[in-house]
């Protein structure tokens, strides 16, 4: 069993009047890539915020482990912070003297070949992400923590960017959690799934026991009620019937086609049916 | 962190600079400032531009940050918020201490000469300026909201500092219309100000740390409504602590006090009301002054003069006249004596060569003025009149200078010619219709003959003595005297002038001061610093006859005052007051004192 890292303990965190995070307790642990995702609004942002300690909550705590000091957390928001007067070089000796980085590594910077006199204003979105990405994992980071950024990337800089998560992963052992919504291309990466729902989560699986707890029954009739079916999708000609949790003894006694899901259908699945319970009064 | 701090404020002064150094051009082309060279222009703007500053680097704390979209990611930097205030305020800090220095060193540079109550404001509002500005700059993202807030704020404090003397004076029963433009430089009060103005300020500042412990990237409403709830709190207790220090400083004014001869206490403050102690009872007078402090006392009444007006409080019935009143003039010198019925002021605009006298008789109640006009008082400085005469029904007064080695002795007659009388080395003083001047060879008595003063008597000896009656100064009854005490210069020696023989007689060599009572009476008082002791001598004819010493009394303690008055001698230590009469030294007792 692997290390825990971070407990966040009944973690509240409001806007106004608004509650955008609701006691939420969960545990990270060492190594582990974690996927937040879930409907726009639903707290997902704010939750990774907290715990880069860009926000800091009205109510409840993120506990870290004694090894892990926040110079060993990276954090690349959706914004793409950074100071975008200062110049790639300038950039780089801030950060380095900051987080106190003896050795920084050029690889990244170098294959983007980026001009270190050229003011980060200049670059591009998806550039600005692999930049950052360089001055964290130069950090090396026990943590790191990537808001809804993938999508604004050009797929070439993306496998780039993929490419050197799975390498901190794998050599530092460093806990991953990202936001996504689409999960097409990092399908490999999540060993474990977060799905956020009015500032809560409302489901926490490993993603490989994912696949096995939601089948798909495609039907022009409807299924029994029995069935556990989170959420059905209506056509013209059929219907498609998304069930969870799955158990085996479904398929003798009540016999469909129980179909397999990829990540992203489950996830859209999940998703969907917090739609359509929000649609229904 | 502090490098990129300190880097960014230097390339926010370069600006200031560069602006500074060039806006005074085009206001000196375009001929804005007249008669006003370019460092003249510079001085004024350069007060302008201080605030401005205050202002800039206090409420742009975040603005470089939030404008080049960095905020999140300084706040995701591994120092915690109060580390990343502490590494913003720092340089800025710095550099408004330095600037301020500049400013000190420009206004030494200029000649100017501003009232302390001036450079407390000044120094106050920039100040302040600048750490409303540090207290409300995580408040919003504009910077333009931010300078208008912090202007705002810096007003309404303004406001309250002001309100909070106001109410303090006003619980007092103070006058409002002279407040704050004549507050007395010596006066405690000013001791008061600037802690006044920091538990007003202290607010803004507490409450942007304790809210800036939780500041994050949330909207700037959720962090503007913790910074209420902490700065709601803070200020009403800034403002009650403000308050009681506006109450204590009003109320820890200095208080002066006068005995007259027939034993009634007149205690005077700094607008306070008049309290007139009895030995069985105390009367109030609500009638306030900045100071009542009597110059003169004849029968039951004690004069001042008041701003511009001569006041005669009445010690029997309690009552105040206003005399005279004069109307307001820029630069003009008065002052004011008596003789007879007539109380004469003396009125002189700066470099103008002309010189006033306003005579009020006392009876009549009526102002006869006359105008002197001559060269020489265009350059005279601060003048006095020193004695007054009759001569052939025509009436004269003697006017020196107060530097009266650079100003010759003048006679005015009342025709309105006037006499140069000569020079004199020290303060002349004419007494039994005699004057007494010094040269460097010798002490002079001279006498009118024939309507000129003409040196009788030389003393060689007295040219290293100074007699005086300078306690008389503002009585100009020309009461006749056997002698006259003074000092040996630049000694300890005290001796007497008689001024029958004219002999020059040594008494003692002691530290102290010769505090001539009208009429006739001289007392000596010595003071031992060493011991803490002061010792009453009586002067009489060329002896000291020792009266009482008062030990433990250190009259080097701002505090402490001593008095010597017609009636009597005043100890004032701390807020205890002893008051001992004339000659007996008997102590007095006075009630509520």
């Amino acid at each position: 069993m692997n290390k825990q890292i971070a407990e966040v303990e009944k973690l509240t965190v409001r806007i106004g009047k608004k509650t955008v995070l609701n006691d939420i307790q969960v545990q990270l642990q060492k190594g582990e890539s974690v996927v937040i995702t879930g409907r726009n609004g639903s707290g997902k942002s704010t939750f990774l915020r907290c715990l880069a300690e860009v926000i800091l909550p009205d109510q409840g705590s993120v506990e870290y482990s004694p090894e892990i000091s926040r110079e060993k957390i990276g954090f690349i928001s959706d914004q793409i912070s950074l100071f975008e007067n200062f110049t790639v070089k300038q950039g780089i000796d801030f950060h380095s003297s900051v987080f106190r980085i003896t050795d920084f590594d050029p690889t990244l910077i170098n294959e983007l070949k980026l001009n270190l006199n050229q003011k980060i204003k200049t670059l591009s979105a998806g550039e600005r992400t692999l930049y950052h990405l360089s001055l964290i994992l130069s950090q090396k980071p026990q943590i790191l923590l990537v808001d809804e950024i993938i999508h604004v990337i050009d797929p070439f800089l993306r496998e780039k960017f993929l490419e050197a998560i799975i390498d901190l992963i794998s050599q530092l052992q460093t806990t991953v959690i990202m936001v996504n919504h689409t999960f097409s291309e990092i399908e490999k990466i999540p060993e474990r799934v977060l799905l956020m729902e009015n500032g809560q989560f409302i489901m926490d699986e490993k993603s490989e026991a994912l696949g096995t707890k939601i089948k798909k029954i495609v039907s022009e009739k409807k299924i029994p009620e029995e069935i556990p079916c989170i959420f059905r999708k209506e056509s013209s000609f059929y219907q498609e019937y998304f069930i969870y949790p799955f158990k085996e003894e479904l398929r003798k006694k009540f016999p469909h086609d129980y179909k397999d899901l990829s990540l992203t259908e489950i996830i859209k699945a999940f998703i969907g049916d917090q739609y359509a319970k929000k649609r229904i009064p | 962190m502090l490098k990129k701090e300190f880097r960014e404020v230097l390339q926010q002064l370069l600006y200031f600079i560069l602006v500074m150094a060039l806006l005074p051009l085009p206001l000196l082309i375009f001929k804005i400032f007249l008669d006003q060279s370019y460092f003249g222009v510079f001085y004024i703007l350069y007060h302008f531009g201080l605030l401005f500053l205050a202002l800039f680097m206090g409420a742009s704390l975040f603005s470089g940050d939030r404008a080049q979209g960095g905020m999140e990611y300084l706040i995701s930097l591994p120092y915690s918020r109060l580390q990343l205030a502490g590494f913003k305020i720092l340089p800025r800090l710095i550099a408004i201490v330095i600037f301020y220095l500049v400013y000190l060193v420009l206004y030494q540079a200029s000649g100017e000469s501003y009232s302390i109550f001036f450079f407390l404001f000044f120094t106050t509002s920039y100040l302040s300026l600048f750490l409303i500005g540090v207290s409300l700059s995580a408040s919003s993202d504009s910077f333009l909201v931010l300078s208008i807030a912090s202007l705002f704020s810096l007003f309404v404090y303004l406001a309250f500092f002001y309100l909070d003397y106001i109410a303090a004076f006003l619980i007092r029963g103070v006058h409002m219309e002279r407040l704050a433009f004549e507050v007395d430089p010596e006066s405690i009060i000013l001791g008061f100000i600037p802690l006044a103005a920091l538990s007003l300020v202290l607010p803004f500042l507490v409450a942007f740390i304790l809210s800036f412990k939780k500041f994050d990237v949330r909207p700037a409403k959720v962090y503007n409504k913790r910074y209420l709830k902490y700065f709601t709190p803070l200020i009403a207790v800034g403002l009650v602590i403000s308050f009681c220090l506006a109450y204590l400083g009003t109320g820890w004014v200095y208080k002066l006090y006068y005995l007259t001869e027939d034993h009634k206490l007149i205690e005077t403050g700094y607008y306070s009301k008049i309290k007139i102690y009895e030995k069985d009872r105390v009367h109030t007078i609500n009638y306030k002054f900045d100071f009542f402090w009597p110059y003169l006392e004849e029968n039951e009444y004690v004069y001042d003069m008041y701003g511009e007006s001569v006041v005669r409080l009445n010690t029997s019935d309690f009552t105040i006249d206003t005399l005279v009143e004069v109307p307001h003039e820029r630069n003009v010198y008065r002052g004011s004596w008596k003789y007879d019925q007539t109380i004469v002021l003396l009125e002189k605009k700066q470099f103008q060569p002309s010189l006033q006298l306003a005579l009020f008789d006392e009876s009549s109640k009526k102002i006869r003025k006359i105008s002197f006009s001559h060269e020489l008082l265009k350059d005279y400085s601060l003048p006095n009149i020193f004695g007054t005469d009759k001569i052939d029904c025509q009436r004269f007064w003697l006017i020196c200078s107060s530097v009266p080695m650079d100003n010759p002795l003048l006679r005015m007659w009342e025709d309105g010619s006037i006499e140069n009388i000569g020079m004199t080395q020290r303060a002349p003083c004419y007494v039994n219709r005699m004057l007494i001047t010094y040269t460097e060879e010798a002490l002079v008595i001279s006498k009118d003959i024939e309507g000129t003063f003409q040196g009788i008597m030389e003393i060689p000896e007295g040219k290293d003595w100074h007699f005086r009656v300078e306690n008389i100064r503002s009585n100009l009854n020309n009461m006749p005297l056997k002698g006259i005490y003074g000092r040996k210069w630049k000694s300890r020696i005290i001796g007497r002038l008689n001024l029958d023989t004219f002999e020059i007689k040594e008494i003692a060599e002691k530290l102290g001061y010769i505090h001539y009572i009208y009429p006739s009476d001289s007392y000596f008082v010595e003071i031992n610093r060493p011991a803490n002791l002061i010792k009453i001598y009586q002067l009489k004819e060329e002896k000291l006859e020792f009266l009482k010493s008062f030990p433990d009394f250190d009259i080097r303690e701002p505090e402490n005052r001593l008095e010597v008055c017609k009636g009597g001698i005043i100890f004032k230590k701390g807020k205890k007051i002893k008051v001992y009469d004339f000659p007996d030294l008997k102590e007095l007792e006075f009630k509520k004192l």
